[in-house]
């Protein structure tokens, strides 16, 4: 086997196997590393009460209590499902009903998760706050825009 | 052909006889292992929910940080005494060299380790039935930590001032590695699919391999 | 285009291009940053804090650009035999070390208000970590070989490892849920930011960019000098 045959070989090699990988990783990367998971995604196999997880969404619209001055009651949905979080701490700037959110704690039980942490998540939307008036008083607000 | 084959199977006969005549640095790393998983037990307290929580955690990096002591073995050697010359004028090319040197360290050196991991698990007290699953991500685990390691400690065989930086460039490329293969033992839900992205940092690991170190192979034997 | 392989012509040209390109980005930078604080609006959500968005955004964009630079000029190095991208790996890594660092610090400042938290382990963050740890190990291997033929291929090889960063650091927003938000300009849709905010954020990116440029010549021509002093 000569050196240049060697390489010719291993250069095929190479490439069927960056082809392999690229083909294994992205079909599965997707469900894997996700930072949180929203509320539809809570099935059985990863439901567990007291599991530490995190779970991102919207604050459900009117939805959002407030029991004392640093404790909170709201629920976080994807328009599918929604779950209903008790907090105790400081909320985010950001946080507002219909706001993205991501938040991290557990669930004490089969339906109410208590956040330890609540983190405000905002969209790739910017836009000065005097349009926003003018878009409503003309009824062009887009419900996608949150 | 034949030739051919039988130079590869010479090869690994020397590589053997090499590594049973050194046994005792791999024998080094596992005591350093296993000192190391001691020092985390006592340092953390014998509580057995605390250490099968973190269990894994601390086998994964003490793995890595064990698997980078045995860097500047693996080229080093063979490198001042000529081997690797020898080799190549004997028609291998560098690329071959490193994929044949990655596949005798895998075998040689991660493969003992390999068998030592069940009694880690019982120290860090985890469960039975999690140790088939340590021990497979272990195992692709270690075949990219190999590679990795003969990336960096060929880049380093003419450094003789800052050798530490081996150990730093393996430890940032197998931090993906740690990710998957962690999340793997939380969840069985979907093991195949995280076994499925490990295979897939094992190929391109694999594949970049041969064309990195082989350059680096190159550069040093002719920079010499 | 010669000036981009053959250090003598880049050396001609950028003696020419330097001082107007100093007052350019010094101008640049003054207006952009008049119109980042006083000129843009407030943004609808975040008020006063989306300025940080004019420094954030093209400080990442310029240390992914300087990493992709690097890769180029290291195939070219290596494959084309062309010494010229040893000199700019060399010049140019420490420039996109500190854009990294400015896009990490300004981003948990950011962070701090809007998410509520300054620093999360989510895809985006970590690949960017990532990122400024391998640039600052390509700082390292600059200082650790004495030869220095050996130490620029090696640079160049590990950059090129290295690049398979990019594209995760680029995708990372759009594979996985992540806290950091997906791209607001990309190719294929117009962007999803107004135009009165999108002016200071292009000015800003100028800047930056022709900022980066300047310290970068002045650093390779340091390179070149250093080069020809030594041979």
């Amino acid at each position: 086997m000569s050196l240049r045959f060697q390489r010719l070989v291993l250069i095929l090699i190479t490439l069927t196997m960056i082809l392999a990988a690229i083909l294994l990783i992205l079909n599965n990367v997707r469900e894997n590393i996700s930072y949180f998971y929203t509320p539809s995604e809570i099935n059985n196999s990863n439901f567990a009460i007291d599991k530490r997880m995190r779970i991102g969404g919207f604050v459900e619209k009117n939805s959002f209590n407030k029991i004392s001055s640093s404790s909170f009651r709201f629920r976080i949905t994807d328009e599918k499902k929604s779950i209903a979080v008790t907090f105790n701490g400081i909320l985010p700037d950001l946080f507002r009903e219909g706001q993205g959110a991501v938040i991290e704690g557990f669930f004490v039980n089969n339906i109410t998760f208590n956040a330890t942490s609540v983190f405000a998540k905002h969209d790739e939307n910017y836009m000065p706050a005097s349009i926003k008036k003018d878009l409503k008083n003309t009824g062009y607000w887009n419900k996608k825009y949150k | 052909m034949i030739n051919f084959l039988k130079k590869l199977i010479y090869f690994f006969y020397r590589e053997y006889k090499l590594y049973l005549s050194g046994f005792h640095s791999v024998l080094t790393m596992i005591t350093f292992f296993f000192v190391a998983i001691f020092t985390f037990i006592f340092s953390i307290g014998p509580k057995d929910e605390i250490l099968s929580l973190l269990g894994v955690g601390i086998m994964w990096t003490l793995f890595l940080l064990s698997s980078t002591l045995s860097l500047r073995k693996y080229y080093q050697e063979d490198f001042e005494n000529g081997n690797l010359v020898l080799l190549h004028l004997r028609g291998f090319s560098y690329e071959l060299i490193c994929i044949l040197k990655t596949i005798s360290h895998f075998i040689f050196v991660q493969i003992p380790f390999l068998i030592f991991l069940p009694i880690a698990c019982i120290l860090l007290s985890i469960s039975i039935d999690k140790v088939y699953y340590i021990i497979i991500s272990f195992f692709l685990g270690s075949i990219i930590l190999s590679c990795l390691g003969s990336i960096s400690s060929s880049m380093n065989l003419l450094n003789n001032r800052n050798y530490l930086i081996g150990s730093v460039i393996v430890i940032v490329f197998s931090i993906p590695v740690i990710i998957f293969s962690v999340g793997l033992i939380g969840q069985y839900d979907n093991f195949n699919s995280l076994i499925n992205i490990l295979f897939g940092i094992l190929l391109i690991t694999f594949a970049i391999n041969p064309w990195a170190s082989g350059a680096c192979l190159k550069l040093a034997i002719e920079n010499n | 285009m010669k000036f981009l392989v053959n250090p003598n012509r880049f050396n001609s040209l950028t003696d020419l291009i330097l001082k107007p390109l100093m007052l350019l980005s010094i101008s640049l930078m003054v207006i952009g940053l008049i119109f980042a604080f006083f000129l843009s609006p407030d943004d609808y959500q975040q008020g006063s804090t989306v300025r940080i968005m004019y420094i954030h955004v093209p400080s990442a964009w310029l240390a992914l650009m300087t990493y992709f630079i690097m890769s180029l000029y290291s195939i070219a190095a290596l494959a084309f035999r062309i010494p010229f991208g040893f000199i700019v790996n060399t010049a140019v890594a420490p420039i996109g070390a500190i854009f990294t660092l400015i896009c990490i610090i300004t981003g948990s400042l950011w962070g701090k208000p809007m998410w509520g938290t300054w620093w999360v382990w989510d895809a985006r963050l970590t690949s960017v970590a990532i990122l400024f740890i391998i640039y600052l190990i390509i700082i390292l291997i600059n200082f650790s070989f004495e030869n220095r033929l050996v130490r620029e291929k090696i640079v160049a090889i590990f950059v090129l490892v290295g690049s398979v960063n990019l594209p995760i650091i680029k995708f990372s927003v759009d594979w996985w849920n992540t806290l950091h938000q997906t791209a607001s300009i990309s190719k294929l849709s117009s962007p999803n930011i107004d135009t009165a905010m999108l002016t200071p954020l292009i000015i800003m990116t100028l800047a930056f960019i022709f900022i980066g440029i300047l310290i970068a010549i002045l650093r390779i021509k340091t390179e070149i000098y250093i080069r020809k002093q030594s041979t």
